[in-house]
């Protein structure tokens, strides 16, 4: 209830804020498990996956984020889940893959962390061997726009509401099926042309 | 930053892990979250070794050698090393860049374990190395 409360404020607010258009909603499975990847340019694109998915999306979110109170209590509450990037943090898989069991869709920023220049990052390899493990439709997700507005080096003007708004465009791709990859040699051999059909597909997207 | 035998120098406020607090969500275990305290200012020095000395840049509160790191990241204004066998450190700087921290640290356990014939395919989670191919 109080995520479809915050999604529906956020929706305003980001409405009012930029110019946000959809493309692709269709690939989005209406229901049972997904994982959405997406490009990572800019702090507000967890905002934005998250209130214009159209399904209630649970994320991967780096633990450092519930370092305050506040964000400790309304994190959880709007689907977001911690992962500790220093470290192989073996909850957050587990984590991730009971949700996909309870039929959610799960967020990954398969970059781990934001770009610098705009430029994919080195995907990291833990992550796609969730979606490996998963075996669940995986969505790429491509979020144009975000990095002219608040790239990492810059800051973003949250009140900055204009008549003329910046232009965000997210862009779903077509479903990638690995199938399953239950034993850890098939994982592996997988591994490198999972890479590349991820990367593939968050390029066509962005 | 100053020029000096490091290559980096800079002020920062050194912080470790004193909890790691447990997220839930509908009574699930949804992971962990790390509660830093800073703990004392100094400058961190990056030469041959990374090292945290004091205020008065004299007395050396810790070295680590780079095959020691088992991670390095960023987060926010500061630069986290995760050390084999002692935890996470955090170092929150003061005035310097912390992408820079990042650059200069990896560029440095590139060169160290080039020097071994091995080269760092991955940082993270982890630093991951392999044999070098001719």
């Amino acid at each position: 209830m109080f995520y479809h409360f915050m999604r529906f404020v956020g929706r305003i607010y980001w409405r009012l804020r930029l110019k946000i258009q959809i493309e692709g909603e269709a690939s989005i499975p209406l229901e049972g498990p997904f994982i959405l990847i997406s490009n990572h340019v800019s702090n507000i694109d967890p905002f934005i996956t998250h209130i214009f998915c159209p399904r209630l999306l649970f994320t991967m979110t780096k633990s450092s984020v519930f370092r305050f109170k506040i964000t400790r209590f309304l994190a959880p509450k709007v689907g977001a889940f911690p992962t500790r990037r220093f470290r192989v943090d073996p909850q957050t898989v587990r984590v991730a893959l009971r949700l996909l069991g309870e039929g959610k869709p799960v967020g990954v920023f398969p970059e781990g962390e934001r770009s610098w220049d705009g430029n994919f990052r080195k995907f990291r390899i833990g992550t796609i061997k969730l979606l490996l493990k998963a075996g669940v439709p995986v969505i790429p997700c491509g979020i144009n726009g975000t990095y002219e507005i608040a790239p990492r080096w810059g800051k973003f003007d949250w009140l900055a509401f204009r008549l003329r708004k910046e232009r965000v465009v997210v862009r779903y791709g077509e479903p990638i099926l690995f199938g399953n990859h239950d034993s850890r040699i098939a994982r592996e051999k997988a591994l490198p042309d999972a890479m590349e059909r991820v990367v593939q597909a968050l390029k066509s997207v962005t | 930053m100053e020029a000096h035998q490091n290559l980096l120098r800079s002020e920062a406020v050194l912080g470790t892990v004193s909890e790691y607090l447990p997220m839930y969500c509908g009574g699930k275990l949804l992971g962990y979250t790390e509660v830093i305290t800073e703990q004392i200012s100094g400058f961190l020095l990056l030469g041959n070794t990374l090292e945290f000395v004091d205020e008065n840049g004299k007395d050396i509160l810790h070295r680590w050698d780079f095959e020691q790191l088992n991670s390095l990241i960023i987060s926010s204004k500061a630069i986290q090393i995760y050390v084999r066998k002692e935890g996470l450190y955090q170092f929150r700087l003061i005035k310097d860049s912390p992408k820079l921290w990042e650059d200069s640290l990896k560029k440095s356990v590139e060169r160290f374990y080039l020097v071994q014939g091995l080269e760092v395919f991955t940082y993270q989670p982890v630093i991951k190395t392999r044999k070098l191919t001719a």
